[in-house]
């Protein structure tokens, strides 16, 4: 067909322009990453696959519907009907895939990335591409007001409401959930890249079978649902593993580390920028920490590699102010979360903002940014945060050190008592 | 030659439209007539590819559609007008035409140029940029015509082009047949019988999927009774009992 009726006639050009608006509004309406990290931010832009994609099902089950009507499928062609439904198929799936790579470059752009991650753009293609053959394979079988409303509701369902179903993996299939990837510590799960792009090629071979199979019986007709349950088996089984984010740790090599003052900081490439801050902040930390007596790591890390007390993970934005970093740190020298708190009792948790506080206070954190920090922490049953930490930093360092291994011990155990005061155990 | 060997064919929970048909259409213009139900539609259909027989086969000289390095040429060759000419959503004239061309196998230049040539065959051109959906029948009837010419396929296959149209647009339509070539094998399909006149060069006369008659119109006309009034009509009704 010609160009200039194509652009003419078909839905998807039509649509190119208003779908990708409102891709570019979403997106720039509710995703801030707070980090420059391609991946995260790439994967934040397939939040608009929400809407996007039953669009797209719907233009194609319009067009499907359109040559069903012109009787298309009626006539001994010379073109393939792949050809045909390529030329028809076209404007709708680069409407999609405009949607699409505005949407994800609005929210790259929008945090300083210029080169999106490749690998959730794959995925949000191929998811386009698929439901708009799948709606134009039911625009050329069903009357087109049932193929469009029935793409559009089937697609969403698909896309949408496959994120509350159990198991968790499940969101996982429509490759959406993609837009959940990822901290900056971890990378992009490649089962979740593999387990769409599985299910959404069974569905585009489905589409494609259909498509071959119109005027064949029902039986036949049915077989070209078996590229799609084949997929879902396989793509069902890619990922099964993976849990609420599709993310693994990202490899540690890629770490940027300084060594100063005794001191090593290993931040994530996208950090690189403030490596030097981070590492004065880190070492500042170090020494007020040695200063009261207190034995810390000399090995501060953004990565997972290593095992507290040999290394100090933190992790830190962009955007975090000093006060934030070094809070981190404080955070990041509280003992692990005990086992037992998950099935019972856990005294001494109240114990837990306490022990940040003296750690932060004597890591560096400027007294104003503490208090502000914890100006309205108090309970009923124990005093304001900042009383207690002022009377404790006001002590000798030996009795500052015995409270404070008092509150840790309550915290690595769920039975103990934590000290909320400068005598005895609180009651 | 578009040949017919021994093709059998059959829709879905029915009986046997064609059994064992055969038939060597000739170069020239060919009348096909028979009641509704003969399986005119059928025959044409398999000629032009968008059926298959289910046995026999059906060619054009060396080119067997059946074969799948055959069928785009065979396709290619053969023009084929069925009888509801659907236009695609939202184009012209000369879009749909050139539409039909680019089905076909031409370029999507050449289909765009032919089409302006193909409408002014059929007295369109005037109408290509007019939308299709606005045409009256017999307009729309033109448009498929022009369909079929827009690829200058070497047979042309008309299925009832004059079905539903009046007087006026079934005599212009006729003009418009007249002055197709020559050299150009060209099937119409009707059961209309008046509709001979002087443009075909031979008759076949199918029912019930055989072939009752194949001749030239003296012949046909010949088996009118003598003393007939109109002629046509009564050479049918000898071989198609209870029809007229």
């Amino acid at each position: 067909m010609r160009i200039r009726t194509i652009l003419r006639t078909n839905a998807g050009v039509w649509l190119t322009l208003p779908l990708t608006l409102l891709a570019v509004a979403y997106i720039a309406n509710f995703t801030r990453s707070a980090d420059p990290y391609p991946v995260a931010v790439t994967a934040a832009g397939l939040a608009a696959l929400g809407f996007v994609v039953p669009i797209c099902a719907a233009l194609g089950a319009w067009e499907g519907g359109r040559l069903r009507r012109g009787g298309t499928w009626d006539l001994p062609t010379v073109r393939s009907r792949y050809v045909i439904a390529g030329w028809a198929l076209g404007p709708v799936v680069a409407a999609g895939c405009v949607s699409v790579v505005a949407a994800v470059l609005t929210s790259t752009l929008a945090s300083g990335v210029a080169v999106p991650d490749w690998r959730p753009v794959l995925v949000a293609f191929l998811v386009v591409l698929a439901h708009s053959a799948a709606g134009f394979a039911l625009g050329i079988l069903v009357p087109t007001a049932l193929a469009v409303s029935g793409s559009l509701l089937a697609s969403f369902v698909w896309m949408v409401f496959l994120r509350g179903l159990d198991p968790m993996w499940l969101r996982y299939l429509n490759g959406g959930a993609i837009e959940l990837c990822c901290d900056i510590s971890t990378d992009l799960a490649p089962s979740a890249v593999s387990g769409p792009l599985v299910v959404a090629i069974g569905l585009l071979a489905a589409a494609g079978l259909t498509l071959a199979t119109t005027r064949a019986g029902l039986q036949r007709r049915a077989l070209a649902l078996a590229p799609l349950l084949v997929a879902l088996v396989i793509g069902s089984m890619l990922v099964s593993e993976l849990s609420a984010y599709p993310a693994v740790p990202r490899d540690e090599r890629q770490l940027l580390c300084s060594d100063r003052d005794q001191i090593r900081v290993c931040v994530w490439p996208e950090h690189e920028p403030r490596l030097a801050e981070v590492a004065g902040l880190a070492a500042k930390a170090w020494a007020g920490w040695r200063a009261a007596g207190v034995s810390a790591p000399t090995h501060f890390t953004e990565g997972q590699d290593g095992v507290p007390p040999d290394v100090l993970r933190f992790s830190f934005a962009m955007r975090s102010s000093p006060s934030v970093i070094v809070s981190g740190f404080a955070y990041a020298m509280l003992p692990p979360w005990p086992a037992c708190a998950d099935f019972g009792p856990y005294l001494g948790f109240e114990a837990f903002e306490y022990v940040h506080a003296w750690y932060a206070a004597h890591g560096g954190l400027p007294e104003d940014d503490l208090r502000s920090m914890y100006q309205a922490s108090s309970g009923p049953d124990r005093p304001p945060v900042i009383e207690l930490v002022d009377q404790v930093l006001a002590q000798p360092l030996d009795v500052q050190r015995r409270w404070l291994a008092a509150n840790v011990a309550a915290l690595e155990s769920c039975e103990m008592e934590p000290q909320l005061s400068l005598s005895a155990p609180n009651s | 030659m578009l040949k017919f060997e021994d093709v059998s064919f059959a829709y879905r929970a029915r009986t046997d439209v064609l059994r064992s048909f055969s038939w060597n259409v000739p170069a020239g213009r060919t009348v096909l007539l028979g009641p509704n139900g003969a399986g005119k539609t059928t025959l044409l259909s398999l000629g032009s590819n968008a059926l298959n027989p289910v046995s026999g086969r059906v060619c054009l000289g060396e080119l067997d559609p059946a074969r799948r390095r055959d069928r785009a040429a065979y396709r290619a060759a053969v023009g084929w007008m069925p009888q509801v000419i659907k236009p695609l959503p939202g184009l012209t004239c000369r879009e749909q035409v050139a539409y039909a061309g680019w089905l076909k196998g031409a370029s999507r230049a050449d289909a765009w140029n032919h089409a302006l040539d193909a409408l002014s065959k059929v007295a369109l051109a005037d109408h290509a940029d007019r939308s299709v959906s606005q045409l009256s029948g017999g307009q729309l009837r033109r448009v498929g015509l022009a369909q079929t010419l827009v690829h200058n396929a070497q047979v042309l296959l008309l299925d009832e082009p004059t079905a539903g149209l009046d007087p006026a647009q079934r005599g212009k339509l006729r003009e418009t047949l007249a002055l197709m070539p020559s050299d150009t094998t060209l099937v119409v399909s009707t059961h209309q019988v008046d509709d001979l006149g002087d443009l075909f060069d031979r008759v076949v006369v199918v029912d019930r999927g055989r072939m009752v008659f194949d001749g030239d119109v003296t012949s046909f006309m010949d088996l009118a009774p003598d003393g007939s009034i109109r002629r046509a009509e009564a050479a049918y009704s000898q071989l198609i009992s209870g029809e007229s």
